[in-house]
Protein backbone atom coordinates (compact mmCIF):
# COMPACT_ATOMS: atom_id res chain seq x y z
CA UNK A 1 0.00 0.00 0.00
CA UNK A 2 1.63 3.38 -0.91
CA UNK A 3 1.59 5.92 1.64
CA UNK A 4 -0.71 8.55 -0.26
CA UNK A 5 -3.86 5.69 0.64
CA UNK A 6 -4.07 7.36 3.79
CA UNK A 7 -6.61 4.29 4.87
CA UNK A 8 -8.65 3.93 8.15
CA UNK A 9 -7.71 0.78 10.52
CA UNK A 10 -10.56 1.12 12.87
CA UNK A 11 -13.69 3.00 13.29
CA UNK A 12 -15.47 1.67 15.79
CA UNK A 13 -18.51 3.94 17.17
CA UNK A 14 -20.93 3.60 19.99
CA UNK A 15 -24.04 5.40 20.83
CA UNK A 16 -25.88 5.47 24.02
CA UNK A 17 -28.66 7.52 25.92
CA UNK A 18 -26.93 10.81 27.44
CA UNK A 19 -27.10 9.53 31.11
CA UNK A 20 -24.70 9.03 34.08
CA UNK A 21 -25.62 5.36 33.76
CA UNK A 22 -24.56 5.14 30.35
CA UNK A 23 -20.83 6.60 31.29
CA UNK A 24 -19.04 3.15 32.60
CA UNK A 25 -20.02 1.37 28.83
CA UNK A 26 -18.90 4.40 26.88
CA UNK A 27 -15.77 3.98 28.70
CA UNK A 28 -14.94 1.05 28.60
CA UNK A 29 -16.01 1.38 24.85
CA UNK A 30 -12.59 3.90 25.01
CA UNK A 31 -10.48 1.19 26.95
CA UNK A 32 -11.15 -1.13 24.59
CA UNK A 33 -11.04 0.49 21.79
CA UNK A 34 -7.13 1.61 22.46
CA UNK A 35 -6.46 -1.67 23.19
CA UNK A 36 -7.48 -2.72 19.82
CA UNK A 37 -5.95 -0.36 17.81
CA UNK A 38 -2.58 -0.90 20.13
CA UNK A 39 -2.07 2.73 20.98
CA UNK A 40 0.92 3.02 23.01
CA UNK A 41 0.00 4.14 26.52
CA UNK A 42 0.27 8.16 26.64
CA UNK A 43 -2.27 8.35 23.60
CA UNK A 44 -4.23 5.60 25.22
CA UNK A 45 -4.51 7.49 28.36
CA UNK A 46 -5.41 10.62 26.77
CA UNK A 47 -7.97 8.96 24.32
CA UNK A 48 -9.81 7.78 27.23
CA UNK A 49 -9.44 11.31 29.10
CA UNK A 50 -10.73 13.24 26.12
CA UNK A 51 -14.15 10.57 25.97
CA UNK A 52 -14.40 10.84 29.21
CA UNK A 53 -14.17 14.79 29.73
CA UNK A 54 -16.12 14.83 26.45
CA UNK A 55 -19.14 12.74 27.26
CA UNK A 56 -19.58 14.06 30.52
CA UNK A 57 -19.65 17.51 29.61
CA UNK A 58 -22.62 16.42 27.23
CA UNK A 59 -24.11 14.31 30.15
CA UNK A 60 -24.33 17.04 32.48
CA UNK A 61 -24.34 20.01 30.77
CA UNK A 62 -25.48 19.49 27.21
CA UNK A 63 -28.58 18.19 28.06
CA UNK A 64 -29.07 19.76 31.12
CA UNK A 65 -32.78 20.96 31.63
CA UNK A 66 -33.90 19.37 28.70
CA UNK A 67 -34.81 15.00 28.38
CA UNK A 68 -31.46 13.39 27.79
CA UNK A 69 -31.11 12.38 24.03
CA UNK A 70 -28.52 10.04 22.40
CA UNK A 71 -24.53 10.17 22.38
CA UNK A 72 -22.12 9.22 19.37
CA UNK A 73 -19.12 8.25 20.38
CA UNK A 74 -16.58 7.41 17.43
CA UNK A 75 -13.08 6.35 17.92
CA UNK A 76 -11.02 5.88 14.45
CA UNK A 77 -7.54 5.10 13.99
CA UNK A 78 -6.30 6.77 10.86
CA UNK A 79 -2.59 5.24 10.69
CA UNK A 80 -0.85 9.03 11.40
CA UNK A 81 -3.89 10.19 14.04
CA UNK A 82 -6.55 9.12 16.14
CA UNK A 83 -10.27 10.52 15.53
CA UNK A 84 -12.68 11.15 18.29
CA UNK A 85 -15.70 12.38 17.50
CA UNK A 86 -18.61 12.73 20.01
CA UNK A 87 -21.97 13.93 18.88
CA UNK A 88 -25.14 14.37 20.07
CA UNK A 89 -28.86 16.47 19.93
CA UNK A 90 -28.11 18.67 23.13
CA UNK A 91 -28.69 22.56 22.61
CA UNK A 92 -25.73 24.69 20.70
CA UNK A 93 -22.24 24.70 22.86
CA UNK A 94 -20.50 27.15 22.65
CA UNK A 95 -16.55 26.51 23.06
CA UNK A 96 -15.21 29.63 23.01
CA UNK A 97 -17.25 30.46 25.88
CA UNK A 98 -15.81 28.06 28.89
CA UNK A 99 -13.62 30.35 30.94
CA UNK A 100 -10.14 28.81 31.05
CA UNK A 101 -8.96 27.61 34.73
CA UNK A 102 -6.68 29.63 36.90
CA UNK A 103 -3.57 27.50 37.00
CA UNK A 104 -1.62 29.88 39.05
CA UNK A 105 -4.45 31.01 41.74
CA UNK A 106 -4.09 29.57 45.46
CA UNK A 107 -5.74 26.55 46.39
CA UNK A 108 -8.33 28.73 48.79
CA UNK A 109 -9.09 30.80 45.81
CA UNK A 110 -9.27 27.55 42.94
CA UNK A 111 -12.57 26.57 42.11
CA UNK A 112 -13.59 23.42 42.41
CA UNK A 113 -14.35 22.32 38.41
CA UNK A 114 -13.75 23.42 34.90
CA UNK A 115 -10.72 21.43 34.18
CA UNK A 116 -12.17 18.75 32.13
CA UNK A 117 -12.18 21.03 28.83
CA UNK A 118 -8.83 22.21 29.51
CA UNK A 119 -7.57 18.39 30.00
CA UNK A 120 -8.93 17.97 26.13
CA UNK A 121 -7.02 21.11 24.97
CA UNK A 122 -3.70 19.69 26.59
CA UNK A 123 -4.28 16.61 24.96
CA UNK A 124 -4.94 16.92 22.08
CA UNK A 125 -3.61 18.24 19.41
CA UNK A 126 -6.78 19.42 17.12
CA UNK A 127 -10.21 20.44 18.65
CA UNK A 128 -12.95 21.32 16.25
CA UNK A 129 -16.63 21.77 17.20
CA UNK A 130 -19.40 21.87 14.65
CA UNK A 131 -23.11 22.56 15.18
CA UNK A 132 -25.05 19.57 13.56
CA UNK A 133 -27.78 19.48 11.31
CA UNK A 134 -31.09 19.14 12.94
CA UNK A 135 -29.82 20.74 15.57
CA UNK A 136 -27.27 19.37 17.98
CA UNK A 137 -22.86 19.48 18.31
CA UNK A 138 -20.51 17.37 16.86
CA UNK A 139 -17.35 17.51 18.63
CA UNK A 140 -14.08 16.55 16.74
CA UNK A 141 -11.11 15.55 18.79
CA UNK A 142 -7.60 15.01 16.99
CA UNK A 143 -4.41 13.44 18.34
CA UNK A 144 -1.39 12.79 16.33
CA UNK A 145 0.40 9.50 16.32
CA UNK A 146 3.88 8.66 15.62
CA UNK A 147 4.13 5.32 15.44
CA UNK A 148 6.19 4.24 12.41
CA UNK A 149 5.42 3.95 8.57
CA UNK A 150 3.74 0.69 7.58
CA UNK A 151 5.62 -0.98 5.83
CA UNK B 1 -11.67 1.76 42.64
CA UNK B 2 -10.85 0.24 45.67
CA UNK B 3 -9.86 2.35 48.79
CA UNK B 4 -7.80 1.40 52.24
CA UNK B 5 -7.32 3.25 54.93
CA UNK B 6 -4.86 2.98 57.64
CA UNK B 7 -3.15 5.18 60.45
CA UNK B 8 -0.01 5.63 61.05
CA UNK B 9 1.21 8.01 64.00
CA UNK B 10 -1.58 11.05 63.53
CA UNK B 11 -1.76 10.40 60.03
CA UNK B 12 -4.17 8.63 57.77
CA UNK B 13 -3.13 6.73 54.83
CA UNK B 14 -5.57 6.84 52.00
CA UNK B 15 -4.81 3.80 49.65
CA UNK B 16 -6.46 3.91 46.52
CA UNK B 17 -6.39 1.65 43.35
CA UNK B 18 -7.90 1.70 39.96
CA UNK B 19 -8.89 4.62 38.51
CA UNK B 20 -10.20 7.76 39.80
CA UNK B 21 -12.59 9.01 37.51
CA UNK B 22 -16.29 10.00 37.16
CA UNK B 23 -17.32 7.14 38.28
CA UNK B 24 -15.50 6.67 40.81
CA UNK B 25 -14.78 9.76 41.95
CA UNK B 26 -17.24 10.87 44.22
CA UNK B 27 -16.85 7.67 46.61
CA UNK B 28 -13.38 8.69 46.95
CA UNK B 29 -14.11 12.24 47.91
CA UNK B 30 -17.00 10.75 50.54
CA UNK B 31 -14.06 8.59 52.30
CA UNK B 32 -11.43 11.75 51.78
CA UNK B 33 -13.67 13.59 53.65
CA UNK B 34 -15.18 11.28 56.24
CA UNK B 35 -11.60 10.88 57.41
CA UNK B 36 -11.58 14.31 58.12
CA UNK B 37 -14.89 14.14 59.55
CA UNK B 38 -12.96 13.70 62.85
CA UNK B 39 -10.04 15.08 64.81
CA UNK B 40 -7.48 14.11 62.07
CA UNK B 41 -6.76 16.16 59.82
CA UNK B 42 -3.37 14.89 58.00
CA UNK B 43 -4.07 13.00 54.86
CA UNK B 44 -1.92 10.92 52.90
CA UNK B 45 -3.23 9.63 49.26
CA UNK B 46 -1.09 7.09 48.35
CA UNK B 47 -1.75 6.81 44.71
CA UNK B 48 0.92 4.25 43.72
CA UNK B 49 -1.70 1.57 42.30
CA UNK B 50 -3.65 4.87 39.95
CA UNK B 51 -2.60 4.92 36.62
CA UNK B 52 -5.63 6.72 35.43
CA UNK B 53 -7.24 10.07 36.74
CA UNK B 54 -9.34 12.90 34.95
CA UNK B 55 -10.62 16.32 35.74
CA UNK B 56 -13.40 14.50 38.10
CA UNK B 57 -10.06 12.64 40.23
CA UNK B 58 -8.90 15.97 40.69
CA UNK B 59 -11.72 17.69 41.67
CA UNK B 60 -12.18 15.05 44.28
CA UNK B 61 -8.28 15.72 45.41
CA UNK B 62 -8.75 20.10 45.58
CA UNK B 63 -11.92 19.43 47.56
CA UNK B 64 -9.99 17.34 50.19
CA UNK B 65 -7.27 19.62 50.52
CA UNK B 66 -8.97 22.78 50.65
CA UNK B 67 -11.12 20.83 53.64
CA UNK B 68 -8.07 19.53 55.48
CA UNK B 69 -6.12 22.74 55.03
CA UNK B 70 -9.07 24.84 56.47
CA UNK B 71 -8.40 22.71 59.63
CA UNK B 72 -5.01 22.89 59.93
CA UNK B 73 -4.05 19.78 58.30
CA UNK B 74 -2.74 18.92 54.65
CA UNK B 75 -3.44 15.96 52.02
CA UNK B 76 -0.05 15.00 50.55
CA UNK B 77 0.24 12.29 47.46
CA UNK B 78 2.37 9.95 47.49
CA UNK B 79 3.99 7.26 44.97
CA UNK B 80 2.36 9.39 41.97
CA UNK B 81 2.69 7.39 38.84
CA UNK B 82 3.78 8.96 35.35
CA UNK B 83 0.35 9.34 33.89
CA UNK B 84 -1.02 10.68 36.81
CA UNK B 85 1.97 13.28 37.16
CA UNK B 86 1.26 14.60 33.93
CA UNK B 87 -2.09 15.23 34.38
CA UNK B 88 -1.52 16.86 37.73
CA UNK B 89 1.07 19.02 36.38
CA UNK B 90 -0.75 19.79 32.71
CA UNK B 91 -3.45 21.12 35.54
CA UNK B 92 -1.26 23.09 37.69
CA UNK B 93 -1.96 20.76 40.60
CA UNK B 94 1.81 19.82 41.72
CA UNK B 95 2.05 23.72 43.17
CA UNK B 96 -0.52 23.17 45.33
CA UNK B 97 -0.33 19.49 46.49
CA UNK B 98 2.61 18.19 47.90
CA UNK B 99 3.98 15.55 45.92
CA UNK B 100 6.18 12.78 47.67
CA UNK B 101 7.98 9.29 46.25
CA UNK B 102 6.36 7.39 48.85
CA UNK B 103 4.02 6.85 51.69
CA UNK B 104 6.77 7.10 54.07
CA UNK B 105 8.26 9.93 53.10
CA UNK B 106 4.94 12.13 53.20
CA UNK B 107 3.95 10.76 56.20
CA UNK B 108 7.18 11.99 57.67
CA UNK B 109 7.00 15.15 56.15
CA UNK B 110 4.48 15.99 58.97
CA UNK B 111 6.74 15.50 62.00
CA UNK B 112 7.75 19.41 61.31
CA UNK B 113 4.17 20.76 61.20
Amino acid sequence: MSAATARVRIERRITREAVRASLPELLGFAIEVAREAGFDEQTAHAVRLAVEEACVNVIDHGYAGAPPGPIELTIADEASQVRIEVADRARPFAPEAIRAPELEAAVEDRPIGGLGWFLIGELMDEVRHAPREGGGNRLTMIRRLERAAPN
Amino acid sequence: MQIQMRTVEQVTVVEIAGSVDSLTAETLTGAMLDALGSDRYRLVADLTQVEYISSAGLRALLATVKDARRRGGDLRLAGVSPPVLRVLEISGFTSILNLFPDVDDAVVSFDGA
